[in-house]
């Protein structure tokens, strides 16, 4: 027995002699990024790759010329997305490696033609992961890659972070690449994504998130404008640290609350084939800016503010639901709610829901709570008293 | 390998059923079953573990009446020394099959995920050696390493917890029995066939077994544990998943830790997770190999196990698991339409075989008596 292991050990010693999968660091291409656009013939992707110099503790001497931009980008075509892909092999000395991307931001032209292909290629690709960002932009995706950002060391990041900061403006949707799958593959739900656009009012150009698409099936459909992405935000629970800014009661000035807990609840019937939606929303806010000087220490005129703010979710809601109803997409999910909480009807409906979507009722009930308001009386100068 | 000799106490017994319960199930049922029940996979796990239950208790109430006999062993008693030997060399490449199968999984996970460029053959010859040395040493030591792979799995578990948290949404597995329940209880037969094999391996356990008269509870125990581990881990992957998804996947279980991490720190630790899944794959290779060796064994009445046995075995299994497992379409077609068909009449009707044979056996020794 001791010679056969002897043996055994001299032949597989001989496979241990180096890694059969060796990927050295310096030889990877780390993509953070990665924009596709649409050609006449095909796909063109541009990838934005990390720099080592970049994200290295010390600068690879001191006596190297400055870059110009702190990551790589390089684009390249093809007939499909893996094509171009391995396309790119030819201008880049490292091989693209998948794993550490953040988002995946493919261009209008392209989404409102067919998206099967890249999410097709994204799900099979077993180095990217689920959790990466998807986002369209009605730009070119490659030149989004390209803005160099002031605050942080490349695009991709500065990207992730904006577009997960939607909860703060309440102006724009994030998806993880798993929940818009989720969505995509779900025939009575359309997919949402992150709308990304260049701002032109600053300086110089800067990446911004605003408003959403949406998709039917795999081509994208429509957008949704700041107001009804954030209806959408309401429905789907995501509006806390939020703000909302209403008209004061008593003058029409600007008040700004700040959404410190929202909870959105739906419940649902069916009559006929007609499905009813109640959409309850509780919601705990607190005043952080007023311009006018009413006193909303007094709870008669807190509570008219309250009324202000549920006024506006609801002008929200409704703004969503009826662009929801107009496209015929139901974006919002309803249908799994009616699923949920009504198995065996929406198992006779579920093959007409489309259709059946546009006749849907929906009702909208709003709790607005303002237990804080910051200061014992809104900042007037004190009158002189006579 | 004299099994008189061999002891392993009920908590080894207990880890071993664990360790056997849900590291395939996982990793292939996962996807088989969303495919089939979608949202009501996970019931599926649960309907499954209370059907194995029943049969746990007849091998363990067969067993306990022959103490120091396998099942190839007593077979041979309650069917006859034609049958017996038959039933012993059909147990011999059943639980082959399992280890093979079993293998084929790991080596799949670490070319899909790991190692996409080392050949096959290459990671089937590593992981074949490991499974021959495990056989080698027998079931003590099988027995063992369990109780490191059960600590394993709690990590295992307690890191998909944690990191599951935050993308949990209950609705995805709401509305229970959407497909039916019709369909969830016949889908659960496909679970079946990542978990039936227990009551078999118990009862070729069972004579090593230090405390016999707690046999039942212990394995019972190891079957809850190893089947909540399972179903727990359907659970969250359809949460944070969705049904769909997880249907997509041929192996749902590596994209679920792929899409989750523990706050920003601690992400991308897939590789970690394998290490830890490892431990409990390596022992279901290991105790289905090991079973497998000794119901031949058994079979042809081959006293010693000598290293030409275990030479010829591995050999076999590497071939085996090369053309079983290398044509990933091949196999996940077998796992998913066919082995059933094989596999439950085995699994549910040997027990069931050799309870009515026993109870035959009783009944007229009680008359003659």
């Amino acid at each position: 027995m001791k010679k056969i292991a002897v043996v055994l050990i001299i032949i597989f010693s001989f496979l241990q002699t180096g890694c059969w999968n060796a990927r050295e660091i310096d030889e990877l291409a780390f993509v953070l990024s990665v924009g596709i656009d649409k050609i006449d013939n095909g796909f063109k992707v541009t990838v934005q790759v990390a720099s080592p110099e970049t994200y290295g503790k010390t600068p690879s001497g001191s006596g190297a010329a400055q870059k110009s931009k702190p990551f790589w980008t390089a684009s390249s075509t093809g007939t499909t997305i893996f094509e171009a892909i391995r396309n790119m092999s030819s201008i880049s000395s490292r091989r693209i490696f998948w794993s550490h991307i953040k988002v995946i931001i493919i261009s209008e032209q392209l989404a409102r033609s067919n998206t099967l292909e890249i999410f097709d290629f994204f799900s099979r690709n077993p180095e990217l992961r689920l959790r990466t960002l998807v986002a369209v932009t009605p730009d070119d995706a490659g030149k989004l890659l390209d803005v160099v950002p002031v605050m942080e060391e490349d695009p991709a990041i500065y990207l992730e972070k904006i577009i997960n900061n939607k909860n703060l403006n309440g102006k724009s949707y994030s998806i993880m690449l798993k929940d818009f799958l989720e969505d995509y593959l779900d025939p009575n739900v359309g997919s949402v994504t992150s709308r990304i656009i260049f701002d032109n009012s600053q300086s110089e150009p800067v990446l911004k998130t605003s408003g959403a698409y949406v998709f039917d099936g795999d081509k994208l459909s429509a957008s949704l404008n700041e107001g009804e992405t954030r209806g959408l935000l309401w429905i789907k629970n995501k509006m806390n640290d939020s703000i909302m800014v209403v008209n004061c009661p008593y003058d029409g000035m600007s008040t700004t609350l700040e959404i410190k807990k929202a909870k959105s609840s739906i419940k649902s019937y069916l009559d006929d084939e007609v499905s009813h939606f109640t959409i309850k929303v509780d919601v705990t806010a607190i005043i952080t800016e007023q311009s006018c000087l009413t006193d909303f220490n007094d709870s008669q005129k807190l509570n008219e503010l309250e009324k202000s703010l549920e006024a506006a979710i609801r002008n929200d809601i409704h703004s969503t639901i009826n662009t929801a109803k107009d496209l015929k997409i139901d974006y919002p999910g309803l249908s799994r709610i009616l699923h949920k909480q009504h198995k065996d009807e929406w198992n006779q409906i579920s093959s007409k829901w489309n259709e059946l979507f546009r006749n849907t009722e929906v009702a909208i009930d709003v709790k607005v709570n303002i237990p804080h308001v910051s200061l014992a009386k809104p900042l007037e100068p004190t009158k002189a008293k006579n | 390998m004299s099994k008189e000799k061999v002891v392993i106490n009920n908590k080894q017994f207990r880890d071993i059923l664990i360790c056997i319960t849900w590291p395939t199930a996982i990793n292939y049922a996962s996807g088989i079953l969303a495919r089939e029940v979608g949202r009501d996979m996970w019931i599926c796990g649960v309907i499954s573990i209370l059907t194995v239950l029943p049969f746990v208790f007849i091998t363990i109430h067969i067993g306990q009446n022959f103490p120091d006999k396998t099942i190839v062993e007593y077979s041979k008693e309650l069917l006859g020394s034609v049958l017996g030997k038959g039933l012993g060399l059909m147990l011999t490449i059943y639980f082959f099959l399992i280890a093979s199968s079993t293998v084929s999984m790991y080596i799949q996970h670490l070319s899909d995920f790991l190692l996409p460029q080392t050949p096959f053959l290459v990671v089937t010859v590593l992981h074949v050696f490991v499974i021959c040395y495990l056989v080698w040493k027998g079931t003590e030591v099988i027995a063992r390493t369990a109780v490191i792979a059960f600590a394993m799995a709690i990590i295992f578990y307690l890191l998909v917890l944690m990191a599951s948290l935050p993308e949990i949404d209950i609705n995805r597995i709401t509305p229970f029995f959407d497909s039916g329940v019709v369909p969830v209880f016949k889908a659960s037969l496909k679970c079946d066939t990542f978990v039936s094999m227990m009551p078999l391996i118990i009862a070729m356990l069972m004579p090593m077994v230090h405390d016999k008269k707690r046999t039942f509870r212990t394995a019972a125990s190891g079957l809850l544990i190893g089947g909540s581990f399972f179903v727990f881990y359907f659970i969250v992957e359809l949460m944070v998943m969705g049904p769909q998804v997880v249907a997509l996947m041929r192996i749902a279980s590596m994209d679920f830790v792929r899409s989750i991490q523990i706050t920003q720190y601690l992400h991308r630790f897939e590789s970690f997770m394998v290490a830890l899944w490892y431990w409990s794959i390596l022992i279901q290779a290991g105790i289905m190999a090991t079973c497998s060796l000794e119901a031949f064994m058994q079979t042809t009445s081959i006293k010693e196990k000598n290293p030409l046995n275990i030479i010829i075995f591995g050999l076999i299994m590497i071939i085996l698991t090369y053309y079983m497992g290398h044509d990933k379409v091949f196999f996940l077609n077998l796992r998913e339409n066919v082995w059933q068909y094989f596999a439950l009449p085995i699994d549910f009707g040997v027990p069931l075989l050799l309870f009515l044979a026993f109870g035959v056996r009783r009944l007229t020794s009680t008359k003659s008596k």
